[in-house]
């Protein structure tokens, strides 16, 4: 695994830097006409095959300049779900593909899909839907007028609760045993590399905020209580760091153990540590981190998406130990001696 | 390696690579523990020799060493602290050395107190310049603290602790299934974390601040390792045992007592914290 980002990657995610800080509303249709949102569909279709490991440096952007575009539900997961089947889709170049909800809810059965998908990441932006079946099956969908209600996340992205039964499918092929959890430990990571970016821009905004602001005649950063506050932050952060780097390093390869243990000790730290070290950032501010004018509030917001969608911390804190419970009965040494 | 001059290097490198000179190291002192740079040992040169008076403590197995690397004051008029300290490499078979030892709460013996009362140790044993030791102290106590955050280490007490969970039959408890995942994704962030920090090091480098970083987690996560054990043990982490009793390495509550020094040797947490806040962030 890669610690410092490929050519390739900078160059994507310099791309991306440029447009979210240039371009004046419209992010997505920005990077939409730069080709930027087909990274990572195959190369027969179009993109650039990008995993997602290639994509971290640019969703490191997204969340620093807190984009409201659907980068992760419509730029990211659909191409990258679709590579891993490896199988040819119809010609879908002008379609916008998008989300991928938590299927617990999801029934399927000969007459159709029913159940309720609530808070479907990007399904406000997109007009079909790429859905994973709990059997495997990835399936494109069409949405009637009822089935999409749309509504805002916290950090000002779109989402939209999907009712599966007005759903139409257009187009299924296998994604084979396990794709249910591979998609949504690759959007955990996704929206997690996302508040990575914004976990920086946090950081950065809280040192200098010390640094600058005075009380007591002197800057706060001259007090030791706060000084050991802001280095928790800085270091719970480069932590953080790298437990997205291995988790997307891991959801781009095919070693499943691995990619659940480093997906659920991500979402873990970021459901415990991160988010306490966003809270401390408030608390370091004082008044001003509680005022929505001020940009502090939009990256803990955006800290708060990741850490509730796609599993909760206790979610994967439970599957984590399950994980360890398992391999420590039996240690790897002894499962190849029985295979 | 670094700052020793040829003759010291052709003189005890070897020794050191083969275990059969072992060293400890005289930093801390009655006076002097986070404050290392207020240290009152002194050298007064006098001709060939050093007259090296003064008192180290918790000075880690010098009951078994046979040469001390020691920090001295050779001037005492310098004008800060941190000047004119000097390092002498201290033969402990010298006369007017004594090592007594401290017992600490686990009950075993870790440390020392080392008296040195007019020790004559030879002027070619100054490593570096003279008045420039605190450089060489610098460099040491950075790969100190890489050496403390241990990572080989807790890895493999970690695995010891998982099999300790399944003879407990703990690995489906769901409160200590919880404690062993916190502990394993904090353990990864630092695995990774002491990767990507040490290998963006040139080789030979200095590790500066990333070495307190590194400290910070790497002792917590060893006392929690200890603590995990201890917890699961059950009644029995109740019954002292002495050292010489004791099946395995101070695991479980003797290890959650030694433990405690993990965040205080090297380098205490808070001056971990500092030295981030000073040279990482500027503060």
């Amino acid at each position: 695994m890669n610690f410092t980002p490929t050519e390739d990657q900078r160059m994507i995610a310099d791309s991306f830097a440029g447009v979210l800080q240039n371009a004046p509303s419209d992010h997505w249709a920005a990077l939409k006409a730069l080709g930027l949102t087909q990274a990572t569909w195959p190369e027969a279709a179009g993109g650039a095959d990008m995993t997602l490991a290639d994509m971290v440096p640019a969703l490191i952007e997204t969340g620093r300049a807190a984009s409201a575009a659907p980068v992760i539900a419509c730029g990211i997961l659909p191409g990258l779900a679709m590579g891993r089947t490896g199988a040819h889709l119809p010609d879908m170049a002008d379609v916008q593909i998008c989300g991928v909800a938590d299927v617990t809810g999801l029934r399927g059965s000969a007459g159709g899909l029913s159940g309720s998908l609530p808070v479907v990441p990007g399904a406000d932006a997109g007009d079909h839907f790429l859905l994973c079946l709990p059997d495997g099956y990835l399936g494109i969908f069409t949405a009637e007028k009822d089935a999409v209600q749309p509504c805002q996340l916290l950090d000002g992205r779109g989402a939209a609760h999907v009712q599966p039964a007005q759903l139409s499918k257009l187009h299924a092929v296998q994604g084979g045993h396990g794709m249910t959890d591979w998609l949504q430990d690759t959007a955990a990571t996704a929206f997690a590399a996302d508040a990575l970016g914004a976990m920086f821009a946090l950081r950065d905004m809280t040192l200098d905020y010390l640094k600058q602001r005075k009380q007591f005649g002197k800057p706060l950063g001259a007090f030791q209580a706060l000084q050991h506050a802001m280095v928790d932050i800085h270091h719970e952060t480069e932590h953080f760091h790298s437990l997205v780097l291995l988790a997307a390093f891991a959801c781009s390869g095919e070693d499943d153990a691995l990619r659940m243990r480093a997906v659920s000790a991500m979402k873990r730290f970021l459901g415990t540590r991160i988010r306490k070290a966003a809270a401390s950032a408030i608390q370091l501010h004082g008044g001003i981190g509680m005022t929505e004018e001020y940009p502090l509030g939009r990256y803990v917001k955006r800290v708060l998406v990741a850490d509730m969608l796609m599993g909760s911390a206790d979610f994967h804190g439970k599957r984590l130990g399950r994980l360890i419970a398992d391999e420590t009965r039996t240690p790897p040494l002894q499962k190849e001696t029985a295979a | 390696m670094r700052f020793g001059n040829a003759a010291q290097q052709e003189r005890f490198l070897l020794g050191i690579l083969s275990g059969e000179e072992y060293w400890c190291q005289g930093f801390s002192e009655p006076g002097a523990g986070s404050d290392l740079a207020a240290l009152r040992t002194t050298a007064v040169r006098q001709g060939d020799t050093f007259i090296v008076n003064g008192q180290k403590t918790w000075t880690t197995t010098a009951q078994h060493a046979d040469y001390m690397f020691t920090l001295v004051r050779t001037d005492p008029d310098a004008g800060k602290p941190q000047q004119g300290i000097s390092m002498l490499l201290i033969d402990l078979t010298l006369p007017g050395v004594e090592v007594r030892p401290i017992r600490t709460i686990d009950g075993d013996h870790h440390v020392n107190e080392v008296f040195l009362d007019n020790v004559e140790v030879p002027a070619d044993l100054l490593v570096h310049e003279e008045n420039r030791g605190w450089d060489v102290a610098k460099f040491l106590l950075g790969n100190e603290r890489v050496s403390i955050a241990n990572v080989g280490q807790s890895k493999a007490e970690i695995r010891l602790l998982k099999q300790l969970l399944a003879t407990h039959d703990l690995l489906d408890d769901p409160i200590m299934a919880m404690k062993l995942a916190d502990l394993e994704a904090d353990f990864l962030a630092q695995e990774v974390t002491n990767l990507r920090m040490l290998s963006a090091l040139a080789p030979g480098a200095d590790v500066g601040p990333l070495a307190s970083l590194l400290k910070l987690r790497g002792s917590e996560i060893q006392q929690r390792i200890q603590e995990l054990a201890m917890e699961a043990t059950g009644p029995a982490a109740a019954v002292w045992a002495d050292a010489s009793e004791r099946d395995s390495d101070g695991y479980g509550t003797h290890g959650w007592l030694f433990s405690r020094a993990f965040t205080i040797f090297g380098g205490s947490s808070e001056v971990m914290k500092n030295i981030v806040a000073k040279q990482s962030l500027g503060l």
